[in-house]
């Protein structure tokens, strides 16, 4: 439940592409600050002698609560960010009825003011923010103060009225938002407040509650706001530790996957590799945000098994004896024993026989595993491994298309050319990043005895390299 | 949840094709008994998950409106029909029993709340004030906590009234008082009627979401550590089951020991991953070499410490390396390692043979003093049986 208007006090994470950690306040919003900072004087200035007083114990209940919730807020891995503001904001305007202008820029500027930002000393942000809540919270009141006494009075029409008052507060606030972007790097105020805007449908769960809250707390007082924040609190509460879960989570499969790639230097940044050719491919077809989230896992995870594989059998030059390489093999079925026995990835483990690096098109209700399996062939031949160089990209794009159909999905291969020629991206001999300082240069072809995962791929896809070598 | 996105829609469809025909009758009162029964029943299928893997359910909030809204045997029927029907289209999978059992605990909890309800609003004069409903709601609310605790234990169940326990009840127990006041309203003033229980869901239905992700990580993440004691138990580094039954019995000896349950936590997460290290070396040594303890607890806690969440984890592996006497830090960082150093060698000596148990107890009595602590010596003799 990404909340809107509030969306601004965390300004800079509003962007996706924005950094997080604002340096400093930038001076070009110094005076579009002033400005709005100017007219919510003027407006309490105009308003204190000519609209009804709140009453002020109501106004410190209700101020008391955003205040408490605005320091709590959630930020959500797509940089929108929770917190029940917008509720108490237009609680308070209801409760407060007629003299609902004095009671919303009172409120939003407590709100504003209170922000972390200003303990990370970011004093800009926090008057902008001050005045931008202020001011959307005005627009709403401006819309609830003629509804107030039928709002009062019926229920249903409550529910109608939440809409144009989440209305008014949303498209307020992302206008004076749009305008911020625009001063600051103008960027056109049509498309911010468009991209703003598209969270308006989550606001009016919001304006809704925040009606009914405002409706309760006249006939039943304040019990009623602490009841009501309590199960919106814990849920914020309960959300954030499972995004810190998460992250750890994360954490254990990457320090694996960097454990693995400390066995095996030549392996260095396969894993990550990996995972983002097969994130392309997915964008290809469409995944969804999280279907893309369990394939990368599924991904970084793929030799996984690795991990068990003794070092000198990993990096030991020359063949493997029979027995040697049966060890090596043995992690495919590691590999996908683990990813099998976590729920969350059973779904997309490769077959039980372990067998992920041939395709057939009989079985191919599950792409993830032929994903892996074209994004990581691809990885092996594009990078420099301790018995061979890395090969041109079109070399590699040929192989692909050459077994695909046989040994990989043609889907999955031609959308992997396709995501990575659109990005104009290049791999393969003379575009390697994370190249690995050796002792003795591995020779331009030739099948080394590191025989994992990728090496059937290499035998197959280069039947002149064994003859070479 | 899979399950649940054909049921509730289902569910409700049939709630509000009965409330329908319930106004033909024009009783007010039968149509609200009818969407009552509705949220009773989703209320049974949505469940705020804790650690342990079982639930209370979301039905305990609307569950407060009907024993304000109805006289006593109209809160009979209408919950002993939600019962039934929540029974018969949940998604309990321990069969006709379970099903049984649940349904006379959910029963009992109800029967808890209403008495209590009524019998504190009499005993506050019937007076006609909001501290007085909101007092009788609160006593309801706190019956149902006592009922439910009893019941869970009457099935040998954890008690509910763990951290994720606790906000879950704290999550319902607001909800239901609220939406009861918004239902009822104090003295003519406030009733929203049903309303107030469609809209005061949605935080709840919040809380409920916020819960299921937790459970669901708290899982995959609990999965992915014994994912990894598994691999180096199949690759032959270490006997197998060692990660699982180390984490089973230093379990229970944190337990026996009195440690608080995040240590615990800790304390199985070390337990799974604490021979991971092995990994990472040239040259592992054999099983039963005399340092490979030290050697395998010294990498592994080096592994972990890369870690933030699990750097907790990471110092217990790192004291399970290391004599008792040797150890350094906070009396109960202490103790953990000491419960996994037990535990772990425990194991290495008895494996999973019954009958080697006694004899790797007395060995590890017969060590030098300075290598185990006494007192988590006899938490593992009381933890054996």
């Amino acid at each position: 439940m990404p909340e809107f208007p509030n969306v601004m006090p965390e300004f800079p994470t509003v962007m996706p592409d924005f950094p997080t950690v604002m340096p400093e306040f930038p001076k070009a919003l110094q005076t579009y600050t002033a400005v709005l900072a100017a007219a919510v004087l003027v407006a309490t200035a105009i308003a204190i002698p000519t609209s009804p007083m709140p009453q002020w114990g109501t106004i410190a209940v209700l101020g008391g609560l955003i205040v408490f919730s605005e320091q709590r807020q959630v930020h959500l891995p797509n940089g929108a960010i929770i917190t029940p503001g917008l509720m108490v904001g237009v609680a308070a305007i209801v409760v407060s009825g007629s003299a609902a202008v004095l009671a919303s820029l009172v409120v939003g500027i407590a709100a504003g003011l209170t922000l972390r930002d200003l303990r990370r000393g970011r004093r800009g942000f926090v008057v902008l923010n001050a005045a931008t809540i202020a001011l959307s919270n005005l627009a709403a009141a401006g819309v609830a103060i003629p509804l107030s006494d039928r709002i009062r009075t019926s229920a249903a029409f409550g529910v109608v009225a939440a809409v144009p008052i989440a209305l008014a507060c949303a498209s307020v606030g992302a206008l004076l938002v749009a305008i911020s972007y625009w001063v600051e790097e103008r960027r056109p105020i049509r498309t911010g407040f468009a991209q703003l805007l598209t969270a308006f449908p989550q606001c009016v769960p919001f304006a809704l509650l925040g009606v009914f809250l405002g409706r309760l707390y006249l006939e039943l007082g304040w019990p009623v706001a602490i009841l009501f924040v309590v199960p919106i609190l814990l849920a914020r509460d309960l959300f954030a530790s499972y995004l810190e879960l998460k992250a750890a989570n994360e954490a254990t499969v990457e320090m694996l996957v960097r454990a693995l790639e400390a066995k095996d230097r030549y392996t260095a940044g396969h894993a990550g590799r990996v995972a983002t050719y097969s994130l392309y491919i997915g964008e290809e077809f469409g995944f969804l945000p999280w279907r893309q989230e369990r394939l990368r896992v599924a991904a970084l995870m793929h030799d996984i098994g690795k991990l068990v594989v003794p070092n000198q059998l990993l990096n030991k030059p020359g063949k493997l004896t029979a027995d040697e390489f049966a060890r090596v093999r043995l992690h495919e079925t590691v590999s996908v024993e683990m990813l099998r026995s976590i729920d969350f990835l059973a779904p997309v483990a490769p077959s039980a026989s372990g067998d992920h690096s041939s395709y057939s098109v009989t079985s191919d209700r599950v792409v993830e595993p032929y994903i892996v399996a074209v994004a990581d062939a691809f990885d092996a031949m594009t990078s420099t491994r301790s018995y061979r160089r890395a090969l041109p990209q079109d070399v590699a794009f040929a192989e692909l298309r050459n077994k695909a159909g046989t040994q990989f999905d043609p889907r999955c291969v031609e959308a992997l050319i396709n995501a990575l020629e659109r990005r104009g991206e290049v791999h393969g001999a003379g575009h390697e990043r994370d190249i690995e300082p050796y002792e003795t240069a591995p020779p331009v072809v030739g099948i080394g005895s590191a025989g994992l995962g990728d090496l059937a791929v290499e035998r197959e896809a280069h039947p002149r390299a064994g003859e070479v070598a | 949840m899979n399950r649940l996105r054909v049921r509730i829609p289902a569910i409700v469809a049939a709630g509000c094709v009965g409330a329908a025909a319930a106004s033909a009758s024009n009783d007010l009162a039968v149509v609200h008994a009818v969407a009552l029964m509705t949220a009773l029943v989703v209320g049974e299928l949505l469940v705020l998950r804790l650690e342990d893997g079982t639930g209370i359910p979301v039905a305990y909030a609307p569950l407060l409106v009907v024993v304000v809204g109805f006289t006593s045997t109209r809160v009979a029927v209408i919950v002993a029909a939600a019962v039934v029907i929540g029974a018969a289209v949940g998604t309990d999978r321990r069969g006709l029993r379970g099903r049984c059992t649940t349904s006379a605990q959910r029963l009992a909890v109800g029967a808890a709340a209403l008495g209590a309800y009524q019998g504190m609003f009499v005993a506050l004069g019937r007076t006609e004030s909001v501290a007085v409903v909101l007092g009788s709601l609160v006593t309801a609310v706190v019956a149902m906590v006592v009922v439910e605790e009893m019941a869970r234990r009457g099935q040998r169940l954890p008690s509910a009234l763990t951290a994720r326990g606790v906000r879950a009840w704290s999550a319902l127990g607001a909800t239901g008082v609220l939406m009861a006041l918004g239902y009822r309203g104090v003295d003519g003033r406030g009733g929203t009627g049903l309303w107030s229980v469609a809209l005061f869901s949605i935080p709840l239905i919040a809380a409920w979401y916020s819960f299921e992700r937790l459970a669901v990580v708290t899982r995959t993440h609990r999965q992915t550590l014994q994912a990894l004691s598994m691999a180096t138990e199949m690759a032959g580094l270490v006997v197998d089951g060692h990660g699982r039954r180390v984490a089973e019995l230093s379990e229970r000896i944190a337990h026996e020991v009195g440690l608080d349950l995040s240590t615990i936590e800790h304390i199985v997460a070390a337990a799974h991953l604490h021979h991971l290290g092995v990994v990472t070396l040239d040259d592992p040594p054999a099983p039963r070499a005399p340092d490979r303890v030290a050697i395998v607890a010294d990498v592994t806690a080096a592994m972990l410490r890369e870690i933030p969440a699990l750097t907790e984890a990471a110092r217990i592996v790192d004291g399970q390396g290391r004599h008792a006497r040797d150890l350094r830090g906070r009396a109960d960082d202490r103790l953990a390692s000491q419960v996994l150093k037990v535990a772990s060698d425990f194991d290495d000596l008895a494996g999973d043979e019954p009958l080697r148990a006694r004899p790797a107890l007395e060995a590890l009595y017969a060590s030098p003093g300075y290598v185990y602590d006494r007192r988590v010596l006899e938490a593992l003799e009381v933890a054996l049986g």
